[in-house]
């Protein structure tokens, strides 16, 4: 019997084996939210990386200078607890008095420029200090006190200055443990601290008894990586989360059938867009492709394209998504809701009688149209860019076009086509929508590929934009410029991604972010 | 045997070396990771400092010396991504993987071994039908497929039993079963010819003829002998176990090292591509290393050359 | 399903065979006699024949959508037309798909098979041959290549290189051969030393000339064998790699990428999940049956050994 007992052996090592390993769940009194996260997530150094999903949860853990506020309006206090401009090109932050970090260090203004100099200098692979090149100098005035000097006038320093990188951390406990052990064993002075850190798996905050402004409501926020929408739906439904984003369209009923399950919905700051070849020189494309040259370097070819585009029809087979003709989510002033966004004006772009008229005018014959290679990725970001790219196709051959799609899966499309340069005249872009850094994109002297365009004129309106601080003089300049925009097509936008989440209203209250970031600062248990 | 085991030892080196130099090639040829990790606004100017922080400017032969030289101290360098030793990124998940492929293992000899082993006695019956044709089932069934659809059955209709994750021993139970079911078929069509070849031999009929108990004759003579060629196969299987575990774990967002090489692939995290693969390559080879000294405990009539 | 006796009743059926007649009817005959065999076969066989008139006898055109009658359960069937295994995100028919994606699953497991089982003898042959020093270094190098499983190694490329189709048939031939080295290596070292070799070296036949016309023949039946197990092992890596997003990609369809769609809407679509999977089961089935009655058909020495 030496054999069966040898296998029984072997058999109960290896269950022993792997029971030993299976952590137990906590158990306890304390209220507990968990939000799936569709991951990854990067490090908790905040300064090393601009993932914005991270940066959602870095949000917990971190006070920046001031922040955006939950409805878009403006900016709300963190470790500042005021603010003011003492001239164009100066900013005064008042820090709180007393406030420190988790471990003890306290939040003054030397802390705050250190970060400052951190993130806006290129120190290693640290790729930040592009956004925030726009800070001259930061000086110390008193221990509470702290001016950011900007070279220019500024016109989105608010914006910038709360945007990723701005997460305040120790000087003094960085500099004597170094980043790869605070990335294990992260300090920051936010409203949460971090119980337990399973790499790109699970995060686990708890309520900081000493936070500046009060102990958060909620006690505990966990969030576990989920990378799957359907595995996410099935964990709601089994009670094992608490909130979701991008609820699959198809699973929406059952979930609003579900006894103490919420649908809510918000813009995803995301928009879709295809970007137009309009020269034969950026990225690897002459290398790539030489001597083509593409349809779309002619004005009319593009028009013709903005007009075939039905953007009602596109946004229906994304699933959750509005119409829009300009690049800027609709709740941002400089979005034009009037004007771009409304949807008899989109509606009424859709013309494809005048597409095929424009075609004619590039000189090709009724039903002749060029060939419009289009790149895709198979996953776009929040939705499916394969049906889009495939009904866009369709529209763009019914007005006599003839289009050869190719999709890749993400990597694929950023490596061979996005970032090399090798798009022709058409690519899928699936951007973030908000107005700061867009007219910097359109200038002639910038460098990433898929910008190409330039127009001096065009330069000069952005040129402006940057500089004027007064809101509504550079709401007027954002017309004009929008009018550039519409009219030279390089970019040929599709739709706003329209996110939206599952919450379980039975036990918490929240109301979802308008820039659509995943944080729980103001997370309520339901019915207090 | 001793000669034998150290020249074992040489080859497992040599073959190390190899698995290094074709997992080396295979992510340096691939192209730029930086293309990945880079924001869309980028210059090249950036892009190009960035490639030379992580030293791809360098010639491949001396990027190999630097890797393979510090490799052999541990020291897989930085992931891109997570600002952690690539080697501390892999250890983290291996744990999970292990948990897992040892729950899949357990599962896969329990139910594999005997059945195998009775399917063989009862050749021709309808009990040996059914079996065999279960296992066949078994090694037709893509285990990603079977795995959707116990979610479909456990969490999404019944609701009880967890679809994700590692960090209660409930959700242990689906992703089990999963890759020990593929493993199981494997096992029990092995056993069952082993089984199938060592009774039809001269000495488990002169067992019989000697008038010893049937099912001593199964257990002390069959069986163990029949356990060469299974041990065997259970080592190759643990290559599959771990491959398999790569597909499985992306179904139930198991957080094991399969998930992390998808991942890491997808975004060109060579660093940890690298850590995982050779981790995987070393496991695979010392294990069955492994199994070479178990032969010899099994069997000491087994000769070397 | 016996494999051992089904072996020997075989091998006397060809003993006992009356009259020699043609090769496919005798091949047909031993066929009949194992309800693997038949099973196998048959399922090969119908799947092939799709792979080949699928467009034909399709009720639907496997890219056509119904945008109005989308996620529609298995029997639904509106002014657009019947969906007798339901429809999927798009509207498109899970049957008519299921039709076209076994085209793929053919091609990719005869055509990387073909690569593979091709690279793989002349290597095995050359290693087995030639011995010495160069079968060390060259089975050293299937061993490195072997402690990597076999699908990371394909995941590790095609995540690299960014797969479509034929790239994948190229990947996974050329991965795929490591398994035929080493068997047709020790198929060869002992034929090599069989009687017969040793005459036709004796006879002052080169050596050129005694592999390829006393070794080759004799490892043919082992890497035939081979080669039906590695078409299931094919199929099934195809349609996990396209099920992570790093095999094949749309509009191709493929029984694994049905499956990646379907995994998306699995808590209110079982369907576009549970019949793709059942195809390629069925299909896996087919060639594993037809394996298992190949080997012991035409070499009993494999078994296990894939």
């Amino acid at each position: 019997m030496k054999t069966a007992r040898l296998l029984v052996l072997l058999s109960l090592i290896a269950m022993i084996g792997a029971l030993a390993f299976a952590p137990a769940a906590a158990q306890d009194d304390m209220s507990e939210f968990v939000f799936a996260h569709s991951g990854p997530i990067r490090p908790m150094d905040p300064h090393s990386h601009w993932y914005g999903s991270t940066h959602h949860l870095l949000n917990l853990y971190y006070d920046c200078l001031i922040w955006r506020a939950a409805d878009g309006s403006g900016y709300v206090p963190q470790a500042a607890h005021s603010w003011e401009t003492v001239d164009d090109t100066t900013w005064r932050f008042h820090l709180r008095e007393g406030a420190t970090f988790h471990n003890g260090e306290p939040v003054d203004a030397a802390a705050v420029k250190w970060n400052i100099d951190r993130v806006r200098h290129p120190i290693g692979d640290i790729p930040l200090y592009q956004q925030w090149a726009f800070v001259k100098e930061v000086v110390v005035v008193d221990d509470l006190t702290v001016d950011i000097h900007t070279n220019s006038p500024h016109a989105y320093f608010e914006n910038d200055v709360s945007y990723n990188g701005c997460e305040l951390i120790p000087p003094a406990y960085f500099e004597e443990v170094g980043q790869e052990e605070f990335n294990r064993n992260p300090v920051g002075s936010g409203p949460y601290v971090l119980a337990e850190l399973s790499e790109n798996d699970r995060y686990v905050f708890e309520a900081w008894d000493d936070y500046h402004s009060g102990r958060p409501e909620v006690d505990r926020v966990i969030y576990q990586v989920i990378p799957e929408p359907s595995a996410q739906v099935a964990a709601l439904l089994a009670g094992q989360i608490d909130m979701m984003k991008g609820v699959p369209a198809p699973d929406r009923p059952t979930i609003e059938a579900t006894d103490g399950l919420t649908l809510l919905t918000e813009s995803g700051n995301r928009m879709y867009h295809y970007y137009a070849r309009v020269d034969t020189e950026s990225g690897a494309f002459p290398e790539t492709f030489p001597d083509y040259q593409p349809a779309t370097l002619d004005i009319n070819v593009r028009k013709a394209i903005t007009h075939a585009l039905d953007r009602h029809l596109l946004a229906e087979v994304h699933g959750s998504a509005s119409a829009r003709l300009a690049r800027v989510c609709s709740y941002y002033p400089e979005g034009m809701a009037d004007k771009y966004a409304d949807p008899d004006v989109i509606a009424e772009w859709y013309n494809p009688d005048l597409a095929k008229e424009y075609l004619a005018k590039a000189g090709f014959a009724e039903g002749e149209g060029p060939t419009l290679y289009l790149d895709t990725p198979v996953v776009g970001r929040g939705g499916s860019a394969k049906e889009v790219a495939e009904v866009a196709a369709a529209l763009l051959e019914d007005v006599g076009f003839t289009v050869d799609l190719t999709v890749r899966d993400a990597s694929a499309f950023a490596v061979e086509v996005q970032r090399s340069g090798n798009n022709r005249e058409l690519m899928l872009a699936a951007l973030g929508c908000g107005p700061a850094l867009l007219p910097l994109f359109y200038n002639c002297d910038w460098s990433a590929v898929a910008y190409s365009i330039c127009d001096e004129d065009w330069d000069a309106v952005a040129e402006a934009i940057q500089v004027t601080i007064d809101r509504d003089a550079r709401l007027d300049l954002w017309e004009q410029w929008w009018e550039y925009y519409i009219d030279l097509t390089q970019t040929i936008t599709l739709f706003e991604i329209t996110d939206v989440f599952a919450l379980n209203t039975a036990e918490f209250d929240f109301t979802p972010r308008k820039d659509g970031w995943m944080t729980f600062r103001d997370l309520k248990l339901a019915g207090m | 045997m001793r000669g034998f085991l150290i020249s074992r030892l040489i080859q497992l080196v040599v073959t190390m070396f190899i698995v290094s130099v074709v997992v080396f090639l295979i992510l340096r040829l691939s192209g730029d990771p930086v293309m990945v990790v880079a924001p869309d606004f980028f210059s090249q100017e950036q892009i190009d400092q960035m490639r030379k922080f992580w030293g791809f400017d360098r010639p491949l032969g001396e990027q190999y010396i630097t890797f393979i030289t510090k490799a052999i101290s541990g020291d897989f360098g930085t992931s891109y991504l997570k600002k952690l030793p690539a080697m501390e990124v892999v250890l983290n998940r291996l744990g999970n993987t292990w948990i897992l492929a040892a729950a899949s293992a357990a599962i896969g000899i329990t139910v594999a071994v005997p059945l195998g082993v009775l399917s063989a006695l009862k050749r021709n019956s309808l009990l040996d039908l059914i079996i065999t044709s279960m296992s066949s089932l078994g090694t037709a069934m893509p285990s990603f497929w079977l795995g959707l659809m116990l979610i479909i059955i456990f969490s999404v209709h019944l609701r009880i039993l967890p679809a994700f994750g590692a960090h209660e021993p409930k959700a242990l139970i689906m992703p089990s079963i999963t890759l020990g079911v593929g493993m199981a078929a494997r096992l029990s069509r092995m056993t069952r010819s082993a089984m199938l070849e060592v009774l039809n031999q001269d000495y488990v009929r002169t067992a019989h003829s000697k008038g010893l108990m049937h099912n001593t004759v199964v257990m002390r003579h069959a069986l163990r002998n029949a356990l060469i060629p299974i041990v065997t196969v259970f080592g190759l299987q643990l290559g599959w176990l771990l491959g398999g575990s790569v597909v499985v774990e992306s179904v139930f967002s198991w957080p094991g090292l399969g998930r992390l090489m998808i991942e890491s692939i997808s975004v060109r995290d060579n660093t940890v591509v690298q850590a995982g693969l050779l981790w995987i390559a070393l496991s695979f080879i010392l294990i069955n290393y492994a199994i070479d000294v178990i032969y010899i405990i099994l069997d000491p009539r087994i000769k070397f050359q | 399903m016996d494999t051992q006796s089904s072996h020997l009743s075989k091998a006397e059926a060809i003993a006992e065979m009356p009259a020699p007649r043609s090769l496919p009817f005798r091949v047909l005959s031993i066929l009949a006699q194992s309800p693997v065999g038949v099973a196998g076969s048959l399922i090969v066989t119908v799947v092939v024949v799709l792979a080949f008139i699928g467009p034909v006898i399709s009720p639907h055109d496997p890219q056509g959508r119904n945008i109005r009658g989308r996620f529609q359960p298995p029997g639904y069937a509106d002014s657009v037309g019947s969906y007798i295994l339901g429809n999927d995100q798009l509207g498109r028919d899970i049957l008519s798909r299921i039709i076209a994606g076994s085209r793929v699953s053919v091609l990719v497991g005869v055509v990387s098979v073909l690569i593979s089982g091709t690279i793989g003898v002349i290597y095995g042959l050359i290693s087995g041959f030639v011995g010495g020093i160069v079968d060390n270094v060259l089975m050293r190098i299937v061993d490195g290549l072997l402690a990597i499983p076999f699908i990371i190694l394909v995941i590790a490329i095609s995540g690299v290189v960014g797969a479509g189709l034929s790239t994948l048939i190229l990947i996974l031939g050329f991965t795929g051969w490591i398994t035929y080295a080493r068997v047709i290596r020790g198929e060869v070292l002992k034929v090599r030393e069989m009687e017969y070799v040793i005459a036709a070296y004796a006879l002052g036949q080169s050596r050129r000339k005694v592999m390829l016309i006393h070794i080759l023949p004799n490892v043919v039946s082992s890497a035939i064998v081979l080669a039906a197990v590695q078409v299931g092992v094919t199929i099934l890596a195809e349609s996990s790699l396209s099920f992570l997003g790093l095999g094949v990609k749309p509009p191709t369809v493929t029984w694994g990428l049905m499956l990646s769609d379907g995994r998306q809407y699995i808590n209110s679509a079982w369907w576009m999940t549970a019949f793709p999977g059942i195809a390629i089961t069925i299909t896996v089935l087919g060639v594993v049956f037809l394996g298992d009655w190949l080997r012991d058909f035409l070499d009993p020495n494999v078994r296990g050994r894939a």
